[in-house]
């Protein structure tokens, strides 16, 4: 097995439609790295550079310690698992499956054994004489996970894998598609816009935003410690609160138009450290903010502006002035809209963001 | 209703061939329209063959030929010519698809002296090969091949290339299979209109009657009794030319309906 490089990779389609932006990414051997991002952030034209798909406009591609920016996809020894399965349809699942093997002249027999081995590692002995149309999502997927890793390939490269998949599937599938690489011990690049399989599947998350990747790192270390405002605004659901906010050094307190709120001596000493001036966001997860019934010292006043029941959790959104916060409540938490509610921010908890390079301070 | 009305108004002629195929020559003539003969005589098919020759049984075999040639070299070149303009990103492509689209509103007339006098500077007139070249690229079929082809997701070939499809595999192997509806479509089209075509074999054949197609044999019939032929065995014998088209048409039935019902891929 091997590692994957990348060495300010850079893609551009056309004369400056930059996908790709100088994307330098070390995975480790047997990793199982997710490239995390908005649609049109450049995760999947990275994945297609590795794949060889794409040819990078400048930057090196390492696969072990082979530069493959001129190799042919096929000579890469990688295997991809495409957004629509990719399966072919006019072909039987076995002949999907053994596909790889046939185009690299592997004995018959040979092919017949590797073939067995992966349909029953898959659990799809009984599908192989069907058809892809005859196929649920689920075994779709799975037929296509067979044929990436029936060549036993150096690299596994899934391309939203889940997506095309049901929301109760995908739970399933993102749980096996972890054991299988695990088992496998397959260094693995998944793309997905879907932080939660992100967090639920990957080693390392690197989020990508415009081209770049923003921040690389584990799921708690991205929730925790996220790095910027895009980083802090896309992990986490519901997704962080950002207020505007002037940092008044004599108050040691954030100041907006609806909210002042006194912070801690030690995160004062940061802002006038780092911050380039007074002018932060406040960030606060709706998991951070408890609600309470009456006022207690330090809680701020908000109306309740609706609530979502979800079972497990309720979201609550709350209006303070103009802006709307989303609080995350206990399932028995019990509102109206209209009413009052007394919200405190967990103070160990909030992030602060400088609001001119929108990077994190605190 | 409208479907029933355009059914039966297609169906009409051909019924109307059969019976006439089945009437003695003074019914066919005779005052009073009948819509099934007075006495169906089918001998009229064995006679028919009698009447035909000796001229249109080599007519029928050189018509095999040509056409069935024509069309699996049309399909071939056509395919490969539509694959590329729908599949492969080059400098000049959108240029080139143009260019063959705007064939496609020049009158096959205004063509027909210069295709004639190239076939004579090639030496192919009483040939083949001046049957079966000339319209082995045609810009409808290539336009219909494209479409359907870029209907195609490119995630199949990429899925193809990536496991060691070498380009012309991912042409044979995967475009093609995939495209059944449409080369079914496309044949069947240029089938019919090469198997129907007269105007064409009778200027390049010239008076050579052993190249003779089946269309070329059913007008000598006419000339080679001298007289008006018997209507009957006329007709039976257009049925017997009708006939590979009607079979034809049937083993293609299940891709026509495929591609004339939206004549685009469809995740299968």
């Amino acid at each position: 097995m091997v590692e994957v490089r990348l060495e300010n990779l850079t893609k551009v389609f056309g004369k400056n439609v930059v996908a790709v932006d100088n994307v330098s990414l070390h995975i480790k051997d047997k990793e199982f790295i997710v490239l995390l991002g908005p649609s049109g952030c450049g995760k999947t034209t990275t994945l297609r550079c590795i794949a060889g798909l794409e040819s990078p406009t400048s930057g090196n591609i390492y696969i072990g310690d082979r530069l493959v920016n001129d190799v042919s996809e096929k000579d890469r020894d990688v295997a991809m698992v495409f957004q629509t399965f990719a399966l072919w349809p006019h072909m039987k699942v076995k002949d999907n499956i053994t596909f790889p093997l046939k185009m690299h002249k592997v004995p018959k027999n040979e092919i017949s054994r590797r073939l067995k081995e992966t349909a029953e590692l898959l659990k799809m002995p009984h599908l192989l004489d069907r058809v892809p149309g005859q196929l649920s999502g689920g075994e779709a997927q799975r037929v296509a996970l067979g044929r990436a890793i029936i060549r036993n390939p150096k690299v596994f490269l899934l391309d939203e894998p889940l997506a095309n998949l049901d929301a109760k599937l995908r739970v399933h599938m993102r749980v096996e598609i972890r054991k299988l690489q695990e088992n496998l011990g397959v260094t693995t690049i998944c793309v997905t816009h879907d932080q939660v399989e992100a967090m639920a599947m990957a080693d390392r998350i690197a989020v990508m935003h415009q081209g770049k990747i923003r921040q690389l790192g584990t799921a708690l270390d991205l929730y925790d410690k996220p790095e910027d405002l895009f980083v802090a605004g896309f992990i986490g659901s519901p997704p962080m609160n950002f207020i505007d906010c002037t940092y008044e050094e004599e108050k040691k307190a954030l100041i907006s138009e609806t909210l002042s709120l006194e912070i801690p001596k030690n995160l004062g000493k940061e802002i006038k450290e780092n911050a380039t001036s007074s002018e932060v966001i406040l960030g606060v997860r709706p998991q951070d903010i408890s609600l309470h019934e009456k006022q207690t010292p330090n809680s701020i006043g908000a109306e309740v502006y609706a609530m979502e029941p979800l079972g497990s959790e309720a979201i609550v959104d709350l209006k303070l002035g103009e802006m709307i916060l989303k609080a995350v409540a206990p399932p028995t938490y019990r509102t109206r809209p209209g009413d009052t509610a007394w919200i405190i921010f967990d103070m160990n908890r909030i992030h602060i963001l400088d609001k001119k390079t929108e990077k994190a301070i605190v | 209703m409208i479907l029933v009305i355009g059914a039966i108004s297609s169906l009409l002629p051909f019924y109307w061939l059969f019976i006439s195929s089945l009437k003695r020559p003074a019914e066919i003539l005779g005052r009073i329209t009948t819509w099934w003969p007075n006495n169906p005589n089918f001998m009229n098919f064995v006679n028919a063959l009698d009447f035909l020759r000796p001229s249109v049984p080599r007519a029928i075999v050189n018509s095999v030929i040509v056409t069935g040639s024509y069309t699996v070299l049309l399909l071939l070149c056509s395919s490969l010519t539509a694959y590329v303009l729908a599949k492969y990103m080059f400098r000049g492509g959108r240029l080139v698809f143009w260019i063959i689209i705007s064939t496609m509103m020049l009158p096959g007339i205004i063509t027909l002296i210069p295709s004639v006098m190239l076939m004579l500077w090639l030496g192919w007139l009483d040939t083949y090969w001046a049957l079966i070249i000339p319209g082995a690229v045609n810009a409808f079929s290539v336009f219909l091949l494209r479409q359907y082809m870029i209907t195609i997701p490119d995630e199949i070939l990429d899925a193809a290339r990536l496991y060691g499809c070498s380009e012309f595999g991912l042409f044979w192997r995967i475009m093609l299979p995939l495209c059944k509806p449409a080369l079914a479509s496309v044949g069947l089209i240029n089938f019919v209109w090469n198997w129907n075509d007269l105007l064409w074999p009778l200027i390049v054949l010239r008076g050579n009657q052993d190249m003779w197609t089946m269309q070329l044999g059913l007008m000598g019939l006419w000339d080679v009794r001298g007289s008006l032929p018997a209507l009957n065995l006329v007709a039976a014998c257009t049925v017997y030319a009708t006939l590979p088209l009607i079979i034809l048409s049937l083993i293609t039935s299940k891709y026509l309906i495929k591609a004339w019902t939206g004549l685009t891929y469809a995740k299968r």
